[in-house]
């Protein structure tokens, strides 16, 4: 008798638990093993702020960048300087000369604005271009 | 005489520079105003905190939720998307609900995110390395029945040296299991600022 109470009591609980789930999707295991593979990119993103900022339009903040630029320049000019003087000594075949000055006989008055092989001169035959620098604002010489 | 002069002219010169040069720093109460670029700052997320984490804990969501299940619901912090025109941390304020529902004894709060990465780390480590009296199990880990999640936007009108931001923060907390949303949580803060 006890026997048939404890299987009519395990019947029900079965019939329970199937009248619970007979609502959910058949192919919820296809969800879960899709899901299973990247649940790690996005739980452990959890409790933070995920940076998707964008750029207002706002002149005066435009403005402070600008300034903050410039200021940053003129800061690293020195170094550059130097550091294309350190070029220079190092390879003096090449050699780097700011427009507007007058080296070696060149027709320089204020900016030398001729560009193309050159011939001649020193060391008879040299590379010539010309480059605009950010840093010095100038047309830069290479000969 | 003239020595004397010198020294004294030296001296006080050397007064007035330093006083220009130093620096002043004096502690202020941490809820006072203080606004210095107009931009994002501690009174706007302070504000943001209290205003959300109140609205957290008075919803009627967590009444429903204990009426139906008869049990606190559990909740764990998701992500919050920042798309703003600003750098803001959205944890000032998702930590502040976080302890305000705590804090309130009306929900539980579990941990997510690389926390709770650690503490899995913490509960392998124990496994061969503590006293087996000590040892913490795997797969007990309680979990949660709603996910707080949101999005921070802004919009700014900018003109010459007048400037209009606004602000708006959304929090949403979505049931884990049905997807539905049980409770919206908004803040919003505008500004005027004069260059």
């Amino acid at each position: 008798m006890k026997t048939i109470y404890i299987i009519a009591l395990f019947m029900c609980s079965i019939g329970l638990v199937a009248q619970e789930n007979k609502d959910q999707n058949p192919n919820h295991e296809k969800s879960y093993q899709k899901y299973l593979k990247v649940s790690d990119t996005y739980t452990t993103k959890q409790g933070t702020t995920a940076q998707e900022t964008y750029v207002a339009i706002d002149p005066m903040e435009e403005k402070r960048i600008r300034k903050k630029i410039r200021k940053d320049n003129r800061a690293m000019r020195s170094l550059w300087r130097h550091e294309e003087r350190m070029e220079e000594a190092k390879n003096t075949k090449y050699r780097v000369y700011r427009s507007g000055y007058n080296n070696y006989g060149w027709n320089n008055f204020g900016w030398n604005t001729s560009f193309g092989l050159s011939f001649g001169h020193r060391r008879g035959f040299s590379v010539f271009s010309g480059l605009s620098s950010p840093f010095i604002g100038g047309l830069y010489h290479i000969r | 005489m003239k020595k004397r002069i010198i020294v004294l002219a030296l001296a006080t010169v050397g007064f007035f520079t330093m006083e220009s040069c130093s620096r002043k720093i004096t502690r202020v109460a941490a809820d006072e105003q203080i606004d210095i670029s107009g931009r994002w700052n501690d009174t706007d997320a302070q504000m943001a905190a209290q205003d959300l984490s109140t609205q957290a804990v008075l919803g009627d969501w967590l009444t429903t939720h204990t009426i139906e299940t008869g049990k606190k619901p559990v909740i764990i912090v998701g992500l919050v998307r920042n798309k703003s025109h600003e750098h803001i941390d959205a944890e000032l304020f998702t930590v502040e609900i976080e302890k305000a529902l705590v804090k309130s004894q009306r929900a539980r709060v579990v941990q997510g995110g690389e926390m709770r990465n650690e503490l899995r780390a913490e509960r392998a480590d124990q496994q061969e390395n503590s006293a087996m009296s000590t040892v913490k199990k795997f797969g007990l880990e309680t979990g949660a029945d709603y996910m707080l999640q949101g999005s921070i936007n802004s919009i700014v009108d900018a003109h010459k040296r007048d400037k209009v931001v606004y602000y708006q923060i959304d929090l949403v907390l979505t049931n884990i299991e049905t997807n539905e949303k049980v409770w919206f949580g908004e803040k919003k803060i505008k500004k005027f600022v004069k260059n």
